[in-house]
This record gives C-alpha cells, sequence and structure tokens, in this order.
C-alpha cells in the first residue's frame, strides 16, 4: 500500500482484485517504468452537484438512488490521505454516502453556499438522447439560464452529450459566461473517426490555443484541487 | 466512445489529438467509474497510452507536465 493510504481499503470486497488499485495513484499492472512525477492516479476533482433537467432551475439539490459503485464514500474518506484540499465528491446519485455525508458536519457538496474557494461543478448531462438534428437549439435557453446561474455562484459548468449533440451545441457553447467542459470529449464515435463532424472544431481551437473560449480547455483556476503534497516515485 | 476490440478504434482520436495539442492534453482513467470494470482496468487503459503516445517526450508532457501546469502542482 503507498504511505499516503492509511490501511485496506474499506470497500476492497467490491473490487475485482486486479482493479484494486484504481483508487489510490498505484498502476501496479502498467507497462515500464513510471515516470519522476507521473500523474498516474484517480484525481478527483471538484465534482457535480448535481444533474439538472432540461426544465429545471437549478435547484441545486441532491438525489440519491442505489448505489451500484463505491466511490463517494471512500473518496471521502480518503480525500485528505490523498493530499486533495479542494474536492468535492460525486453526488450522481449513485453513492450510498450521500445520506450518511448530510448527516455529517461536513460541508455538503450540493449546497449552493460553501466554504469559499471550494470548486463547484454542474454537469448537464444528455448522453441518451438519440439523433435529432436541431434538439440543440431547444437547449439554447434553458443552457443560457444554467450558464448565468453557474456565472453568478462562480460554478464550472460540464456538459455530457453524445457526438451528434456535441457537435450541433459548439455555436451554443462559445459565447457561455461561466467556466465549462465538455466531458469525455465531446462523446464521439471512435469508430467513425477523426475526421467526423464537430471532433475536428475542438481540435482546431487547440491548434490556434484558444484557450479561453475552447471548450475542452479546462479552467484551472476555478477547479483545480490544489494539493498539499504529491506522492513522488 | 471505442467499441472495437482493445479499444483499437480509439487510437486514431487519440492520436489525432496528441498530434495537434500534446501540451493540452493529460491522461485520465473515468475513475471511479468502474461499471465496465470486468471488461477493462485501469492499467490496461493506460498502457494504451504507450501506443498513442510512443515518443517518451510526448507522454512525459501528458502525464507530468501538463498536469503539473494544470493542477499548480
Amino acid at each position: 500500500m503507498p504511505p499516503y493510504v492509511a490501511g485496506p481499503h474499506p470497500w476492497a470486497d467490491k473490487f475485482v482484485p486486479r482493479h484494486f488499485s484504481d483508487g489510490f495513484g498505484q498502476l501496479p499492472f502498467v507497462d515500464g517504468d513510471p515516470l519522476a512525477n507521473q500523474f498516474d492516479g484517480s484525481f478527483l476533482i471538484g465534482f457535480v452537484c448535481k444533474e439538472i433537467p432540461h426544465d429545471s432551475r437549478l435547484p441545486l439539490g441532491i438525489e440519491s438512488r442505489d448505489p451500484d459503485i463505491p466511490s463517494c464514500w471512500h473518496s471521502w474518506h480518503y480525500a485528505p490521505q490523498l493530499s486533495l484540499v479542494k474536492w468535492l465528491p460525486f453526488a450522481r446519485g449513485r453513492d450510498r454516502a450521500l445520506p450518511w455525508r448530510r448527516g455529517s458536519r461536513r460541508e455538503c457538496a450540493g449546497r449552493a453556499s460553501g466554504r469559499d474557494g471550494w470548486p463547484r461543478r454542474a454537469r448537464r448531462t444528455d448522453q441518451c438522447l438519440p439523433p435529432a438534428p436541431g434538439f440543440s437549439e431547444t437547449m439554447r435557453p434553458r443552457i443560457k439560464r444554467v450558464d448565468a446561474r453557474c456565472a453568478e455562484l462562480g460554478w464550472h459548468l460540464d456538459f455530457l452529450a453524445r457526438g451528434w449533440l456535441t457537435e450541433e451545441l459548439l455555436p451554443i457553447f462559445a459565447p457561455l459566461r461561466c467556466s465549462f467542459t465538455i466531458a469525455h470529449m465531446g462523446m464521439f464515435r471512435a469508430e467513425a473517426g477523426p475526421g467526423q463532424r464537430g471532433y475536428v472544431p475542438p481540435r482546431r481551437r487547440l491548434r490556434l490555443g484558444e484557450a479561453d473560449r475552447d471548450p475542452i480547455a479546462w479552467r484551472p483556476a476555478q477547479i483545480s484541487p490544489t494539493p498539499r503534497q504529491w506522492p513522488v516515485r | 466512445m471505442a467499441t472495437g476490440p482493445d479499444l483499437a478504434d480509439a487510437a486514431p482520436m487519440a492520436r489525432a489529438l496528441i498530434e495537434v495539442a500534446p501540451d493540452r492534453l493529460i491522461w485520465g482513467s473515468d475513475y471511479p467509474h468502474l461499471s465496465f470494470a470486468d471488461q477493462v482496468g485501469s492499467g490496461q487503459l493506460f498502457n494504451l497510452l504507450a501506443d498513442w503516445a510512443p515518443d517518451k517526450s510526448t507522454r512525459q508532457r501528458i502525464l507530468v507536465d501538463n498536469p503539473a501546469a494544470l493542477f499548480g502542482f
């Protein structure tokens, strides 16, 4: 075990043994020698407050459903030992720890008000929509509303959509006021290759270095976890 | 989203990004989403990077320099 993990993982029985390293910044099954200071572990940065439905006015609450994976509890538990000082756990509903966390004295991720300097992030998820050309226009007013609210709160906004929708949304993303990202590089289908529509514009933006308005560029000032110390191999 | 055997169809996508923006990429496993842990592990995913970015200096950027700049290590 690495020195920054105190003991056996409380969810060890939930992991396939060969994946046990997933949560601790160690990857014993990788090829080759690690580089010094290699960033090779999971790194939980300021995370989700809530999925925002289309008709929502951003209630900023937390939902909880039955879990199927461990994440929140052990992340919460081990965050200090992983030297994460600015960190918010998931609130995607999968975490049985949410009720536990509500009852704790520690700050709750889904509240609109929190300690100053904590990163905030809202994710808008539209990953299951079947292709429907023009659908992005129906989202424009809602995105503008969420953008305005996130800008007001200083939250980071993250979009998760299938590639066809990501491609449609790029012009809508461009003028957003808040810091934002596109999750999973826009979820473009790999089988369509790098030349497919929508995948090229971000590449061009990257090439041009348009960092401030690039949908896939992060703004570290608002979302970085600022670790106290990072283990050096 | 890769669906091919050994995620081979993701390679051209990744290489295209690495080619144009090696200084703007970091590596991530999508942890803690372990829903597909029975199909692919983080170690296997990580090993793909050596195929996508065979040049050590490029991996140095993706794994060390870029995260350091992004997160302010």
